[in-house]
């Protein structure tokens, strides 16, 4: 087989052809597979803050917002119940610091 | 129009640097791509400078039964060509599609060329003229361009399913 010239050529040819075709056909394949395709969504899920998540993921992520501001909620008031007893105390320091003086001057 | 011509200098300074960086990020990747520039463009050149090269051998009658000494040259040299512009548009503007295109065209052409050139040496020796120590030399440039082409499908595959994706 391998003292005939043409038939070497022909046979390193088809080999060649053959190798290369599937060369490709598999590097392709390769290609087309390393895109990853974009996560399935559940029917209903939602879109927050650019990210997509399920349904349940999303419920979550809204509940935790509810609860934190709920808290936010309750830190204000306590921010401002704070700042009315500052201001109380305030109040109370002046009258005291008026008395004091009131009383020096009549000792 | 001093002030028009250093900006037109400082225009074409800041595209030398984007390609310039553009090749270098990519360099590696594309590393045995830009490697058989350099045996394409030569013997584009040989083929050219000696141009009685096939009449010296019959290791080169596979590649004259194709075509002749000047053709072989042009189609080697139009194969670094595409290659090396391919090579530098992927690397610097990724909005222009079609280079992993011409990256496989041109490593099919390569391909083509070098193993009918490894072809002739390998008949030669079959009938008893030739050595086959050129077959082993060549035989690589045939693997760097399969490896090429695969390389070049799969960003045609990549693109493609990009694309649709959009």
């Amino acid at each position: 087989m391998f003292n005939d010239p043409a038939l070497v050529e022909s046979f390193a040819n088809s080999f060649l052809i053959v190798c290369t075709g599937l060369t490709g056909i598999l590097a392709a394949v390769v290609g087309w597979n390393k895109v990853s395709k974009p996560k399935d969504i559940p029917t209903g899920g939602l879109q927050v803050a650019g990210a997509l998540v399920s349904d349940a993921q999303a419920k979550n992520i809204v509940a935790a917002l509810e609860a934190n501001t709920i808290a936010m909620g309750h830190n204000t008031q306590a921010a401002q119940g704070t700042a009315k007893s500052i201001v109380d105390i305030e109040h109370e320091l002046r009258q005291l610091t008026l008395e004091l003086r009131l009383s020096a001057r009549r000792g | 129009m001093q002030t028009i011509s250093t900006a037109h200098t400082a225009g074409e300074t800041m595209a030398l640097l984007r390609i310039t960086r553009g090749i270098a990020n990519h360099f590696h990747i594309r590393l045995t791509e830009w490697a058989m520039l350099w045996p394409c463009f030569l013997m584009g050149a040989v083929l050219i400078f000696q141009d009685d090269m096939f009449s010296l051998s019959p290791s080169f009658s596979t590649l004259a039964q194709w075509y002749s000494e000047d053709a072989w040259a042009m189609i080697v040299l139009a194969c670094a060509a595409i290659r090396m512009v391919a090579l530098i548009v992927n690397g610097t503007f990724d909005g222009f599609k079609y280079s992993p295109h011409m990256r496989a065209t041109a490593s099919l052409v390569s391909l083509f060329f070098w193993s009918q050139f490894c072809l002739g040496f390998l008949v030669a020796w079959v009938t008893g003229v030739g050595a086959l120590s050129a077959v082993a030399a060549y035989s690589t440039f045939i693997l760097l361009e399969v490896i090429n082409f695969a390389r070049s499908t799969r960003d045609i595959a990549e693109n493609i399913k990009k694309s649709r994706a959009e």
